[in-house]
């Protein structure tokens, strides 16, 4: 249960700058995505909230801790690896106990715990099963487990569900916004697939080229893109981006592309120059009267 | 003639087993001949033709394990009759039992150096290819280069600056000498074979402890050393082959205290005619701790010999 605060996050490896200056807050209990696409320094983030990486520069707050240089083991997180990451050489019950064990936890109350995680997301009977021949989604399943045994402050995933066949994803994401509602903790969410972000997000932070390029609520985001980045990004089909060039008057509700006058639904403020014009296909309709 | 990568038909199986069981022979023949001639009588071993069956007789093992002098036959009738079944051997050959040999003590040194360097070997290596392997080390592949061209020459061309050496501090002909002298000669083989299989263990597993709330400390020791437990078998078994057999700088760097078993099998030859039982006994003992030790590792030596060759 916490609130994390990330502010002027850098990092750089060597010559390369994977975040520049990055700044949000994740909100109590809210189910938190980073969306964008591959390289754009997401999984950087999510790890330095981790303590996976140590940033060049920033801080970041958990529970209004200054955490930044802290070591992942002192952060009292969770993290969900994308390959999962339990370990080979142990069983089941053993990988969902792990966290506990080095908590110095007795067995009794170890084993307790274990079962009532085990419970939740139904794989008491896997318990004594070694994870070498578990199917994926009982894999994701005991990774969640691991996650959630220990009552952390926040959880965080990166591409959960990336290793999982899609007709399968759906599913578990739906069981992953769930076990979030019931858990009530604060999850950062990797993904570069912009509709999960849009259905299981509370909140989106796109990312490009290591630069935070939005935040807000889903639906925001989609009605309100703040870069041509964004707009393209989110939404599939993709927005329509006409560029043109023309006079905008202050006040005015229509823009003229090629001698066409459209109507927009916001009153503009006066502009010049160099302007895009974005539509989404679905408020595109077609009208056989001359326009 | 059509092939089948995925399927051999029955006749490839069959040439394939007729060849590889001619290579097990071909290969065992020495081994078997030695084993047996340990347990014929000096008479038998130098046979001509060969004999391959016999009758079996302990003498090689006794004239390997004991010291003995001739005595007059006068001197011999005098003594006690035999009470043991080794006191009877040798007197057939007008001979008593004077105390045991060194062999038990040479192959004690060659049990202490084999396992000692092994080990050493071992631990060294691992730390240092999960260093390589983990950690950013100012200039690297420089530095895994380095490591790697100390075996690009003989190691015996260096032989005489390291008997010089040893002899100044003091190492030669002692344990510790030899033992530093063969992790030496390993370590680089460690090194460069350890980090093939700590690079092939994915670094989640460590974030994943890490997280878990261990230290990198307690993530190593308990994540990536069971992980890593196939190649540190077979590294170990490399390493324990080449201490365990080496021949060269064992003559030259020890005499006494720290004479490993191969300089010292040769010379069981010397004494008063050519005794091959007795050597080809020494040489059977001699075998068995590997054997037994390779055999235990078997299944992860195989593995080791194949590992990276195929992404799992």
């Amino acid at each position: 249960m916490a609130q994390i605060i990330i502010k002027n996050l850098r990092k750089e490896f060597g010559a390369f700058t994977a975040v520049q200056s990055s700044s949000f807050t994740i909100e109590d209990g809210e189910f938190f995505m980073l969306l964008g696409p591959s390289g754009c320094g997401k999984t950087t983030t999510l790890r330095m909230i981790a303590g996976l990486e140590l940033p060049t520069s920033g801080e970041i707050y958990i529970d209004g801790a200054e955490v930044s240089q802290k070591p992942a083991s002192q952060r009292d997180i969770a993290f969900v690896f994308q390959m999962f990451a339990l370990y080979p050489h142990m069983n089941v019950r053993k990988n969902i106990s792990y966290p506990l064990v080095s908590q110095g936890m007795p067995s009794a109350q170890v084993r307790a715990k274990v079962s009532e995680v085990a419970g939740i997301l139904g794989i008491t009977a896997l318990l004594d099963k070694p994870v070498s021949g578990l199917s994926g989604g009982d894999r994701q399943r005991v990774a969640l487990g691991r996650a959630i045994v220990r009552d952390p402050s926040c959880f965080l995933m990166d591409e959960p569900l990336g290793a999982l066949d899609a007709e399968f994803r759906e599913h578990m994401a739906l069981e992953l916004r769930a076990l979030h509602d019931r858990m009530g903790a604060t999850t950062v969410y990797v993904t570069h697939d912009q509709l999960e972000a849009m259905q299981m997000g509370d909140k989106i932070v796109v990312m490009n080229h290591g630069v935070v390029e939005q935040f807000g609520k889903p639906q925001d985001i989609y009605d309100w893109p703040a870069t041509t980045f964004v707009a393209k990004f989110i939404g599939s089909p993709a927005m329509n981006l006409l560029e043109f060039n023309d006079m905008v008057g202050n006040g005015a509700t229509s823009v003229r592309l090629h001698e066409t006058a459209i109507e927009v639904p916001e009153i503009l403020t006066g502009t010049n120059g160099n302007l895009t014009f974005g539509v989404r296909p679905e408020h595109l309709h077609l009208d056989d009267t001359a326009g | 003639m059509s092939f089948s990568i995925t399927e051999p038909s029955n006749r490839q199986k069959w040439i394939a087993g007729v060849l590889v069981i001619a290579y097990a022979l071909i290969t065992l023949m020495p081994l078997a001949w030695i084993i047996a001639t340990g347990f014929k009588t000096p008479a038998d071993a130098i046979a001509y033709p060969p004999k391959v069956i016999f009758e079996p007789s302990l003498e090689g093992y006794v004239n390997l394990f004991t010291s003995r002098s001739r005595v007059t036959p006068e001197d011999l009738a005098a003594l006690p009759p035999p009470e043991t079944f080794y006191d009877q051997i040798v007197r057939q050959y007008d001979m008593v039992i004077t105390g045991p040999s060194k062999y038990g003590e040479r192959f004690v040194n060659s049990i202490i150096i084999g396992f000692g360097s092994t080990f050493l070997s071992v631990f060294l290596g691992t730390i240092a290819a999960y260093a390589f392997s983990r950690f950013k080390v100012p200039l690297k592949d420089d530095l895994l280069f380095f490591i790697l061209s100390t075996r690009m020459m003989p190691p015996i061309a260096v032989a005489i600056p390291i008997f010089l050496m040893y002899r100044q501090l003091g190492l030669s002909d002692t344990h510790l000498g030899m033992i530093l002298l063969y992790t030496a000669v390993n370590l680089s083989l460690s090194v460069w074979l350890l980090k093939g299989f700590i690079d092939e263990i994915p670094i989640e597993y460590e974030e994943a402890a890490l997280i878990d709330g261990y230290t990198r400390f307690q993530a190593f020791y308990k994540v990536v050393l069971p992980q890593a437990a196939t190649g540190i078998a077979s590294t170990a078994i490399f390493c324990l082959i080449f201490a365990w057999n080496e021949y060269a700088f064992a003559v030259l760097l020890t005499s006494g205290t720290a004479q490993t078993a191969p300089p010292f099998i040769p010379t069981i030859i010397g004494a008063g005619g050519k005794d091959w039982p007795a050597v080809a006994a020494g040489a059977t003992l001699f075998l068995l701790p590997i054997m037994v030790f390779t055999i235990l590792l078997r299944k992860h030596l195989l593995r080791g010999i194949t590992f990276g060759a195929v992404r799992k």
